[in-house]
């Protein structure tokens, strides 16, 4: 494009952000391959869930780990004991933060750390009694909301809520007009995220307490939306004194969530601090925390084994190394959030055929790859609902007419690829190394299986910046396949329509099926949410049978703490400040 | 004399001249695409033309130039394009930690390679000979980044002990710094020594050809004495310049070492800037680095004639 | 690297190789004077053989085949069914160690053939006309020399991104240009000597002298460079793939093997890395000696280059 048409190309890219609201699929590597919610940046916790241990015989519903988390090792000796206040609460991560404005990216290094000090309208529950997975929406800054009619809701804010006692924001309460700027700034920057809330046509602040939305249309996953990280609510006076929320000042003159960000040195250390003029009941018990920036896995496994660090995920190869040094360590298994799948293009080639995607279905080994890349643990199926959202999924066994897919039966496979008239492909896989080492191995484990079916997989390795451009963004270019990672923890509508529907933003299989669009507009204006399940299983059983996406069996993640760090739970939302404000350390445990 | 001092410069500033020519071209090498990704996945700017507009590109290539000496000139090196820190701010944070493992990792290979060097060649053909070069080249052949990972597990899986990520600033700590500093120092320092022991071990075997040392043999002064007093004196100052060779090495061996024992150093910093497509940072590092290279190399050039009085200095 | 250690490099003086009816006689000679003088240079032969030797037989060699999966055997230890043990899709790590040589060798020769045509072609042209062609390529040499090897690996696979022509054209472009300077000095010393002048005399074209006449001298500083070039170029690749910038898979090299899934399993297969490392200590370190040793047979005085 030439250098005049300046406005064409300037509009265009900003119409791209827009509508990768939400594309966490196309942030970066990293991004991905962060385990679910945010203790520790482990890059690779993620795939890699294979290993010795006993290989027990894997069945669909053998293990229903899903959100709730399973506790392996160790004993919570802790619950329900009184909180002790005091102490520094001792992590690690591996990547520095790209920038401070938790509006401007896509990546989790930076939400993870602004979490702790921005804190967004409303919130998950967090703590032991949570799932890792529980993602319904409950007071934070508002103590409730009200629907007054399907496009308008009104939210009250908490009177307790004041900001940090620093400069510029002095201690003063927070206001609707906060909630206002924020959401606007959101909206007119535009936030990679900003497509999840284009539906909110008018933001209106009756009073200070009160903040009605007009909404263009009725908008069940509003509620979710507005309690993610991606919406954390900052202060206008520290956005008009630093023009923006880039630099390390900015970031230290925040605080609405439980602690302020006291220092960092770059490549070395952060430290939060509590904050005393925090508003909210329970927590924050510790003093401090203090995250330490180590890139090396093994490193970090040394100072857990060392009891130098209170928090630190696990894999199921290097569990026992921390558990052979530290008996009394806890390591929690729960099913991760990402899913990893293959995407065929919908639009062209022989995948435009049902019966080719079908057969692809067929010529995957589920149970096979579970034993072999994610030691045994988790289960066949990962999609459209990712299966750690047992309320929201319909599990195997119950999808139908889709059941048949989830079967490994090459020879079947073979039969249906001959009745399309595409015996023999030779397909075109586009791949990534950039997801890391554990996943570069799917590729080849899939290839093995397809080659039983006749199946010819080119495996096309790109670098990971070229594999976004041609996969992972609305409009791909790839010839026939590929393999990405997706990554979902907010709402199901997040799960589908970003990757169904022909304008969903990590539509990478180009799909436009009108049946399936018109389910998916369905669920969004449902606000009933039983009625919405039910539209949501539809849809799922559905997509088994049309299959635009084969996913692969999700794998069991383990997080991990010492036995001392009490009451500490992940949660998959990465509202960091949110589910360590209950953290306090047991001095009594520890050893 | 002086026209040798005057002439070392004249080779830097056109060396100079071509490494910063060379860095500038590098971020024009970047695929066009790719500053779409800098502003999908970093969000560095509005829009992919803000972005252009911000590194400078959308200048004709010339007037880029003109841009880059000039600021190259007046010491501006650049401007982060995610934390908005300058990279001499970078510089002043991080350039003592890698000047730090730099220095220990000279000294070390130093302390190795010389003594390695004598002694073989004192010994040539004997057993120890052979066994310490086989152990200075074995040292190359490790792969550090392998070797370091190895002092980071195999202490934690024998004594439970933790080394990486507990860097602390040497004057704040002195004795925590040097516990986790060692380690990574005497990995790139043995590294390094092995080129350093083979021009050591030549120029002594080289030496003893010489007639003055066999002149001093036949005196019947004794051998050692030979070493230490002829041999030394003119086999070491050719092995000085080759301190200048070892700085391009022992710094590529700091990048992985600081990756590996999470130390806060500038190669890590140009590790991370690479991952973040923060190019103007990754061009900075780039010549900073090139230029400590270059200048040590000068320091040496400059001191070899008062260390080697023979060097011919009007030629 | 400057002048002062240019000048350092001296003439190629009598002991040259020159060419003679009697070169073969000559050559079982030196062989044999080869060992005897430099039994770790013959070790370091020894090594290099046998690594050739399994890049060309690794069908033979290997046990398994290099990407055949066998899920019942995850993660074993070392065994006399699996040598070096199995990775964690039930791999045999011998037999991808086997065939990881072809892959090793073929970033490695790749880069060292492209430098050394690199290297001979500026290095003679440089050497032999001088002139301003000398001095411009001189400076960027200099220039060259001053970028440390992993910052300028690294700046360039960062911005052309990272492949295996990638890998092999940077690794090369790192050994031909380092070796410029080596050629062009040896081929400066040569300028005068009789054969050239007499080749002159006689109005052969400069282009039949430096490919007759003075190529077939540089043989020795030329084998000094492939080795070194090679051991350098092996160790490079190796720490790309340690800082996630190596060869892309499905190829199988050492340095992938080694930084690849072995780092994830360090604590629970430790085999997954010892051996991928043992390997390219062994190699590097043979490769190494022969350099040195042949050195100091074919050029006792050539130094200072890496």
């Amino acid at each position: 494009m030439s250098k005049d048409n300046y406005w064409l190309r300037s509009q265009m890219s900003r119409r791209k952000l827009v509508t990768r609201g939400g594309a966490l699929g196309s942030g970066a590597a990293a991004l991905m391959l962060v385990g679910c919610g945010g203790g520790d940046d482990d890059e690779d916790d993620s795939g890699d869930s294979n290993g010795g241990g006993a290989t027990s015989s894997v069945t669909p519903q053998a293990v229903l780990i899903g959100g709730a988390g399973k506790v392996i090792n160790g004993e919570e000796k802790y619950l329900g004991k009184t909180p002790t206040p005091g102490g520094t609460l001792r992590m690690s991560y591996q990547v520095d933060p790209i920038t401070w404005d938790p509006h401007q990216t896509t990546s989790i290094h930076t939400h993870l750390r602004t979490s702790m000090f921005n804190s967004p309208l409303l919130s998950y529950g967090f703590g032991p009694k949570k799932g890792v997975a529980d993602v319904e929406a409950s007071a934070n800054l508002a103590t409730g909301w009200e629907q007054v009619d399907p496009t308008t809701v009104k939210f009250t804010l908490d009177p307790k809520a004041v900001w940090t006692s620093k400069a510029p924001l002095n201690g003063r309460a927070l206001k609707s007009s906060d909630i206002k700027f924020t959401l606007e700034r959101i909206l007119k920057l535009p936030s990679p995220f900003a497509g999840l809330y284009t539906i909110i046509d008018k933001i209106e602040t009756p009073d200070d307490q009160t903040v009605t939305m007009k909404l263009k249309q009725p908008y069940a996953p509003l509620f979710n939306y507005l309690s993610h990280y991606y919406s954390q609510i900052v202060a206008p006076e520290v956005v008009e004194k630093f023009g923006d929320l880039k630099t390390l000042e900015s970031a230290q003159s925040l605080g609405i969530g439980p602690f302020e960000l006291d220092s960092w040195q770059p490549s070395t250390q952060m430290t939060f601090k509590k904050r005393a003029n925090y508003w909210r009941e329970g927590g924050p018990y510790v003093d401090s925390v203090n995250i330490r920036n180590i890139p090396d896995a093994n490193a970090v496994l040394a100072a857990a084994r060392a009891g130098e660090i209170d928090v630190a995920a696990v894999t199921w190869e290097n569990k026992d190394s921390v558990t052979s040094a530290r008996k009394d360590y806890i390591v929690m298994q729960s099913l991760s959030c990402v899913a990893w799948l293959v995407t065929m293009r919908a639009d062209q080639g022989v995948t435009k055929d049902i019966r080719v995607r079908q057969a692809l279905s067929l010529g995957i080994d589920r149970e096979g790859w579970l034993k072999s890349l994610y030691n045994g643990e988790g289960t066949i199926d990962n999609g459209p609902i990712q299966a750690l959202w047992d309320t929201w999924r319909v599990p195997p066994g119950q999808l139908g007419e889709g059941d048949k897919y989830l079967r490994f039966a090459p020879e079947e496979g073979k039969k249906l690829l001959e009745a399309a008239g595409a015996g023999n492909i030779n397909a075109n896989f586009t791949f990534t190394t950039g997801y890391g080492a554990a996943v570069a191995e799917h590729p080849e484990l899939l290839k093995d299986m397809y080659s039983q079916m006749g199946v010819n997989l080119n495996v096309n390795n790109m670098e990971y910046g070229a594999f976004v451009g041609a996969v992972m963004n609305s409009k791909p270019t790839y010839e026939s396949m590929s393999y990405a990672g997706v990554r979902f923890m907010g709402d199901p509508d997040e799960m589908l329509w970003d990757m169904y529907h022909p304008t969903g933003s990590k539509n990478f299989a180009k799909v436009n099926d009108p049946e399936v669009t018109a389910l998916l507009e369905k669920q969004r204006q449902e606000l009933d949410t039983n009625k919405r399940k039910e539209v949501v299983k539809d849809l799922q059983k559905m997509l088994a049978v049309k299959l635009y996406y084969l996913y692969t069996p999700s794998f069991s993640q383990l997080d991990g703490w010492q036995a001392w760090t009490a009451d500490y739970r992940n949660h998959v939302s990465y509202d960091t400040g949110g589910y360590l404000r209950g953290v306090w350390l047991d001095q009594s445990l520890k050893s | 004399m002086l026209g040798y001092l005057l002439r070392r410069p004249a080779f830097f500033v056109p060396t100079a001249f071509i490494v910063v020519t060379a860095v500038f071209m590098l971020i024009r090498l970047i695929p066009g695409d790719t500053v779409d990704l800098m502003v999908q996945d970093n969000g560095y700017a509005e829009s992919a033309d803000a972005l252009r507009e911000r590194l400078g590109l959308n200048d004709p290539i010339y007037v880029q130039y003109v841009k880059w000496l000039g600021d190259m000139a007046t010491g501006d090196l650049g401007t982060s394009l995610h934390t908005e820190r300058t990279a001499t701010q970078e510089l002043k944070a991080r350039g003592p930690v890698s000047l730090q493992l730099g220095l220990m990792s000279l000294t070390i290979s130093l302390l190795i390679a010389i003594p390695v060097g004598i002694i073989s060649a004192a010994k040539q053909g004997s057993l120890v000979d052979y066994g310490m070069r086989s152990f200075a080249i074995g040292m190359l052949a490790i792969p550090n980044f392998w070797f370091g990972t190895m002092v980071i597990v195999i202490p934690s899986v024998l004594w439970n002990v933790s080394l990486a990520g507990k860097w602390v600033p040497l004057f704040d700590d002195p004795v925590g710094n040097m516990k986790l500093m060692i380690f990574p120092a005497i990995i790139g320092g043995a590294a390094a020594s092995a080129s350093v022991m083979r021009m050591t071990r030549t120029m002594v075997l080289e030496v003893n050809r010489q007639d003055y040392i066999r002149t001093a043999r036949a005196k019947g002064l004794a051998s050692s004495t030979v070493v230490w007093r002829h041999t030394l004196k003119n086999a070491l100052p050719p092995v000085v310049t080759l301190v200048g060779l070892q700085v391009p090495v022992i710094i590529s061996g700091s990048v992985i070492m600081e990756q590996v024992f999470s130390l806060p150093g500038m190669g890590r910093f140009l590790l991370d800037n690479i991952s973040q497509r923060d190019y103007p940072m990754v061009q900075a590092m780039t010549l900073l680095f090139v230029f400590v290279v270059l200048t040590v190399n000068l320091v040496v050039d400059l001191l070899y004639p008062v260390l080697d009085p023979r060097i011919s200095l009007g030629n | 690297m400057t002048e002062a250690s240019t000048q350092s490099v001296p003439v190629l003086g009598d002991t040259s190789v020159r060419i003679s009816v009697g070169r073969v006689r000559r050559m079982r000679r030196t062989a044999f004077r080869f060992v005897r003088n430099q039994p770790l240079g013959a070790l370091g032969l020894f090594i290099v053989a046998a690594i050739v030797a399994v890049a060309v037989f690794a069908p033979l060699i290997a046990t398994h085949g290099m990407n055949e999966t066998s899920l019942g055997d995850r993660l074993v230890g070392p065994s006399a069914q699996h040598y070096f043990g199995t990775d964690n899709l039930g791999r045999d790590q011998f037999s991808r160690i086997v065939y990881g040589t072809r892959t090793t060798l073929q970033v490695a020769l790749g880069a060292v053939i492209i430098g050394m045509t690199i290297a001979l072609t500026v290095g003679m042209v440089s050497g032999y006309f001088g002139g301003w062609f000398d001095i411009i390529v001189q400076r960027i040499v200099d220039a060259w020399m001053a970028f440390p090897t992993l910052i300028l690996l690294l700046s360039l696979v960062a911005v052309l991104g990272a492949g295996l022509a990638q890998i092999i054209g940077v690794l090369s472009l790192l050994i031909g240009v380092g070796g410029i300077r080596v050629i062009r000095a040896t081929t400066l010393g040569y300028r005068k000597a009789t054969f050239i002048e007499a080749a002159h005399v006689i109005g052969a074209s400069p282009t039949r002298i430096l490919v007759r006449h003075l190529a077939p001298n540089l043989f020795g500083p030329l084998m000094v460079l492939t080795t070194l070039g090679l051991s350098s170029a092996i160790l490079a690749e190796a720490s790309l793939s340690f800082l996630g910038f190596g060869v892309p898979p499905p190829a199988a090299s050492w340095g992938r093997m080694l930084s690849g899934s072995s780092s994830l399993y360090l604590y629970k297969a430790p085999w997954l890395a010892i051996f991928p490392g043992l390997a390219i200590t062994v190699v590097v370190f043979g490769v190494n000696m022969l350099g040195d040793a042949l050195r100091d047979e074919l050029d006792p005085r050539m130094r200072g280059s890496r």
